[in-house]
């Protein structure tokens, strides 16, 4: 479920690879952000939901995204490399 | 005066979201549809459920808050009571009337909760529990707007649809449109053979990508089993289980102006009966399932949320979706009727005692579309060497009555099924001696670790009412998720075995899609 009426917000985090979708029949692996508060879907805007390889030189990387969070993934609009 | 279908919806929130002016033209909308209804020989009503004038008349209490399913399902029971209609229709998505939500938990399912209609089609009180609505008895669609957009030209166009609609000759509906990820095709081939007795015009994503044309789209059964996520106006393909390729195979804009008029479609798809705002946060296109509305089909079965099925046989929602186009097929029954017989096969053809995977397919999957629109004519019943009955007198008294007849053996029917079957609870519990090797043996067999697993019982007391044949059986379900990782493929399997009084009875494997 997305989330009623999200509001733009910033998380910050490592890139990595997940198995999202547990067995059902859009099981697949994405990137998610792993934060304090546990692991999001990482997702773009007109990017592929399931396997966005745009997301792939992030992959062991510490970023600040900007955007929305849906709930059960977060919609990226921008993001900053982090040390 | 007996009233046939009910137009539920609500007022404050129609007049909220589309200003007075939209709301007139909306209501007009729907008063013409009253009366193309009466030449249908069906008396319909429209109700606003905030009313409280409308409520008291059917000793039923107002909506006061728009997005409380409790309030709706309270009230939408007491119009059902009240009024014993035919047909209900929620005339709305779910900015107007909220699908009601359930938690149903499977290890490393990504729903939080799963939302859908079938409460409201189900003689059973509200409650949070989802095994309470495994046995739907009304017939009921939804005839949805778009979720967050204030034009009313959208809404007043599909109950446009349904004014003008009349049944074809069954022919019309012989030839399909069928799209499947290709590494499901055993699948979606069984399924089209159950249905069409045919499954050579099936196309596999990839290769196919669309665009389609007119000509490609112009069958008026349409049946997808391929990728779907949340909020995306896009079903996807996939060449093999461990690739990282999604390709887009169809895209909601893809369908513009190129559906025949009374297409029925049915999308296994996870997710692909979601109906999400397009507006907010970020702009992006129609759902498909709004989409296909829009242009001109006149039902569309698909799920709110992840749904389940084996690669290469049948289950969950191979299952649903493709009873619901055999009961279209056969002839006569409107799309509210054929979605009410779908659901209750699918769940008197499974287990007594349900697994978790078949609790969440007959919540997640829901009907979008006037219900009472019947695509393909029925053959008189009059038809020499069908039946005895050489004449019928009183024509509309007749249907009436033969359509009192129907809805009488489905709620009877659902009373069946919900003395018969049981849906699951999570428990906590653990499993020792023999069924403890068994298991262990059947996760070597399957090449499960074991990490996840969730165990699920049912609830005591509910029993069948039949004397001489002892049901009082110890049923349990344990089910183990696997995810094995690989350099480029990550495989994600579900194992779900049936415990019966300590023995292992069944083992199903739901391989990922």
């Amino acid at each position: 479920m997305s989330a009623d009426d999200p509001q733009k917000t910033t998380l910050t985090g490592k890139v990595e690879k997940k198995e999202m979708g547990g067995t059902s029949k859009s099981a697949h692996t994405s990137f998610v952000l792993q934060t304090k508060d546990g692991d999001i879907k990482l997702r773009r805007e007109g990017g592929n939901p399931f396997y966005d390889d745009f997301f792939e030189k992030y992959e062991g990387k510490n970023i600040a995204v900007e955007g929305f969070d849906m709930g059960q993934y977060f919609l990226v609009s921008n993001i900053k490399t982090t040390r | 005066m007996d009233i046939d279908k009910i137009i539920v919806t609500n007022r404050s929130a129609l007049q909220e979201k589309y200003g007075s002016a939209g709301f007139k033209k909306i209501q007009s909308a729907v008063r013409q549809l009253i009366a193309a209804d009466k030449k249908r020989n069906l008396t319909s009503l429209l109700v606003f459920a905030d009313v409280p004038a409308m409520m008291k008349k059917v000793k039923g209490k107002a909506v006061k808050d728009a997005t409380d399913p409790e309030q709706f399902k309270i009230a939408i029971d007491s119009l059902f009571n009240h009024y014993k209609p035919d047909y209900i229709m929620l005339l709305g998505a779910t900015d107007i009337i909220p699908h009601c939500r359930f938690r149903i938990p499977i290890p490393d399912d990504d729903d939080a909760f799963v939302p859908g209609d079938v409460p409201y089609a189900c003689e059973a009180p509200f409650s949070r529990n989802a095994g309470d609505f495994i046995a739907p008895g009304r017939v009921l669609g939804r005839l949805p707007d778009i979720t967050g957009v204030t034009d009313p030209n959208y809404l007043i166009t599909l109950i446009q649809n349904s004014i003008n609609w009349k049944p074809l000759k069954s022919s019309a509906y012989k030839n399909y449109f069928s799209l499947s990820v290709k590494w499901w095709k055993k699948s979606t081939q069984t399924s089209l053979m159950n249905i069409f007795q045919d499954n050579k015009k099936l196309e596999l994503a990839p290769p196919t990508k669309g665009p389609f044309t007119k000509t490609d789209l112009s069958p008026m059964m349409h049946f997808f089993n391929c990728h779907g996520s949340l909020r995306t106006s896009e079903f996807y393909g996939q060449p093999n289980e461990d690739s990282y390729s999604f390709p887009v195979c169809m895209e909601s804009h893809m369908l513009d102006k190129k559906i025949s008029y009374g297409t029925v479609t049915a999308a296994e798809c996870c997710y692909g009966g979601l109906l999400y705002n397009p507006n907010r946060p970020n702009k992006i296109h129609l759902p498909i399932s709004n989409t296909y509305l829009k242009n001109n089909a006149i039902a569309f079965v698909g799920s709110t949320t992840a749904a389940y099925g084996p690669s290469d046989s049948q289950g969950g929602a191979d299952y649903i979706t493709q009873y619901f186009l055999i009961a279209i097929q056969k002839g006569g029954a409107s799309t509210g009727r054929a979605f009410l017989e779908a659901q209750q096969r699918f769940v008197e053809k499974g287990d007594v005692k349900m697994d978790p995977t078949d609790l969440k397919t007959i919540i997640q999957f829901l009907l979008l579309g006037d219900p009472s629109l019947t695509p393909i004519e029925d053959s008189p019943k009059t038809t020499p060497g069908k039946t005895p009955v050489k004449s019928i007198m009183n024509k509309d008294a007749h249907e009436t009555k033969e359509r009192k007849e129907r809805r009488l053996k489905l709620a009877k029917k659902s009373v069946y099924i919900n003395s018969t079957n049981d849906a699951p609870v999570k428990i906590e519990a653990s499993v020792r001696g023999a069924l403890k090797t068994d298991i262990k043996k059947a996760l070597r067999t399957y090449k499960f670790k074991g990490e996840k697993k969730i165990t699920y019982g049912f609830k005591k007391g509910k029993k069948a009412k039949t004397k001489n044949i002892p049901i009082d059986r110890n049923y349990r379900y344990h089910v183990y998720s696997d995810l094995k990782k690989g350099e480029v493929i990550d495989t994600l399997r579900l194992l779900v075995i049936q415990e019966v009084n300590n023995k292992v009875m069944e083992v199903k494997e739901y391989v990922r899609r």
